[in-house]
């Protein structure tokens, strides 16, 4: 569905125009937010974060205006998703015990604008992941980037939870010879 | 492996091509999310002005306060005396923790109805207070004013923070009567050119928390010569501390637990620089502090007599202290404490949130306004400023 034909909804119903742009939108909200919240939200934060994503985006998007929605939407998540994650981090570090192994790893969370992105990198993993085939690819990108468990995997793909841990096994094994000789093989 | 490490940061766009080659979530887990959307969407249609702009992490923060205070009165029965267990009970946070947790089903129904600001008890108050979150804007500014030493010694300020960027600014103004500067030795005010040219100077601290650099401008009408300027790492700047807020006076009073002090009287829907508001008078007899309070515990009306021997010296009297107390955010909008013939004073001038909040000052404003100042010591001159230009 194209963003004009999403935006002309509104003027038919509300709701529909809510739900069509939450249907074209959600998995890249829910990207960018898992993104930023990696390694320091739970799932019911980044679900909570998405959710206020959208809240806002219906709130102030001008609808009679031109705003192009894909931009404005992932402008949105963006700053939801790092002001979230510097709550978190604030949170974590009034209570965090000084025992706990992530200790030292707080100040540098921190800076979220700091971290490299390696495109290359992630357009040879990504490359990679794509050769596993289906289901293993998926399964691979629903774990380690949507950070799902095999159970929601298993929702998912219309596979059982076991299933899914046995492909994930396998998947890695073989994602870890193709990606040898690479950054990212130490991390498999 | 861990899950995190594999793809660490990807960015925006590689994250927009997994989502487009990786769609995520069931319709299950969507439909779930799209209905709390809507009723979000559909309570903030109901509430209209009133929670625009609010950070939309607050209807969580807000069931939990009003959870804990609920939750509260149900247990002790009664709101009579309420307010005194809170001010003696200084582990207020573990209490209300698990009293919340046991009464979910009651409060939850309580939140979803529409709120009822006349069931606010002085325990509810007492516990916004405490609940105050800074965190819940993502901007957030506060023009405010202190008065203590009876009036003679004022402080205009605002405070200003984005926590977007994670900036933030604090620029204090003080102003003295002649009455302030009586107890200087005459040497000292002649040199000074007499009591009322001490009170006609006006200081002014200036002070930018930009990235990883803090930044003071200290200026002085009493001086020909150019301001001055202090650089050193933000780390090391006790000013934001959790954040920019925490020098207002209000947060000294909550930061003591308002020790001592019994709540008399409450008045309901006070408007207060055009936010409801809620007034809690509070007395103190002194006797409690003198028994209880640990040395350099800042119950002591803030003076600049040092607080252990002004404590010492003065006779066991009461205090009153009046609170001005934001219905919504829980936080303090004027203060005033009297003892005896003085008295100290706080009131917030204007409050913005979000987009409607001023900014703070960003690296070319900060470098325009240390230009014509010199460093205040070797080491400011020498600190890198070059985040200023990012």
């Amino acid at each position: 569905m194209t963003d004009s034909e999403i935006t002309a909804l509104s003027k038919e119903s509300p709701q529909q125009w809510h739900r069509a742009l939450f249907d074209e939108y959600y998995s890249y909200v829910y990207a960018i937010s898992v993104n930023i919240l990696r390694g320091i939200a739970a799932s019911e934060d980044i679900e909570e974060c998405v959710i206020d994503v959208f809240a806002s985006v219906i709130r102030e998007l001008d609808i009679g205006g031109d705003t192009a929605l894909k931009p404005f939407i992932g402008t949105v998540a963006k700053h939801k998703a790092i002001s979230m994650r510097r709550s978190l981090a604030a949170r974590a570090g009034k209570c965090i015990s000084i025992d706990s192994e992530d200790f030292g790893e707080l100040p540098s969370e921190e800076c979220i604008e700091r971290r490299a992105e390696s495109s290359v990198m992630t357009e040879l993993l990504l490359q990679k992941i794509k050769e596993l085939g289906e289901p293993d690819s998926s399964i691979i990108v629903q774990k380690y980037f949507y950070e799902r468990n095999a159970r929601e995997i298993g929702d998912m793909l219309g596979m059982s939870h076991t299933a899914v841990r046995v492909r994930c096994a396998r998947a890695v094994k073989k994602l870890r010879s193709l990606l040898e000789g690479t950054d990212k093989e130490e991390l498999l | 492996m861990k899950k995190d490490k594999l793809f660490g940061h990807v960015s925006d766009e590689d994250a927009a091509r997994i989502a487009e080659e990786y769609p995520t979530g069931d319709k299950k887990q969507r439909d779930r999310i799209f209905k709390e959307i809507e009723r979000r969407v559909e309570d903030t249609s109901a509430y209209g002005d009133e929670v625009s702009g609010v950070e939309l992490y607050r209807p969580r923060i807000w069931t939990k306060v009003v959870s804990a205070a609920a939750a509260f009165v149900l247990i002790a029965g009664t709101a009579t005396g309420g307010g005194y267990l809170l001010l003696k009970n200084r582990g207020m946070e573990a209490p209300s923790a698990d009293i919340s947790d046991t009464s979910e089903a009651v409060t939850e129904e309580e939140t979803t109805s529409e709120p009822t600001e006349a069931e606010l008890t002085a325990d509810d108050i007492i516990a916004k207070i405490k609940s105050r979150d800074y965190d819940a804007y993502d901007q957030l500014s506060i023009k405010y004013h202190t008065t203590v030493n009876s009036g003679h010694s004022c402080e205009h300020s605002e405070a200003i923070r984005d926590r977007i960027s994670g900036n933030e600014s604090l620029t204090c103004v003080w102003t003295h009567t002649p009455e302030y500067f009586k107890d200087l030795d005459e040497e000292t005010i002649a040199e000074c050119g007499g009591l009322d040219k001490l009170a006609d100077s006006i200081t002014k601290n200036e002070m930018f928390m930009y990235k990883d650099t803090f930044v003071c401008v200290y200026s002085d009408t009493s001086s020909n010569a150019p301001d001055q300027y202090e650089a050193y790492d933000r780390s090391d700047c006790v000013f934001d501390k959790p954040n920019v807020f925490c020098n207002l006076y209000s947060e000294y009073l909550i930061n003591d637990d308002f020790y001592g002090f019994e709540v008399q009287d409450m008045t309901e829907n006070v408007e207060f620089i055009g936010r409801d508001c809620t007034q809690l008078v509070m007395t103190s007899n002194g006797e409690d502090e003198e028994k209880n309070v640990p040395p350099g515990k800042l119950v002591q009306p803030i003076t600049d007599i040092d607080p252990a021997e002004a404590y010492a010296a003065s006779p066991v009297q009461t205090k009153t202290l009046t609170l001005t107390v934001d219905n919504e955010t829980g936080f303090i909008l004027a203060a005033k404490l009297e003892y005896g013939e003085d008295y100290e004073e706080y009131t917030v001038e204007e409050i913005l949130f979000n987009e409607d909040a001023a900014l703070p000052a960003d690296g070319t404003y900060i470098k325009g306004r240390i230009a014509g100042c010199v460093p205040n010591c070797e080491d400011t001159a020498a600190y890198d400023l070059s985040q200023l230009d990012e």
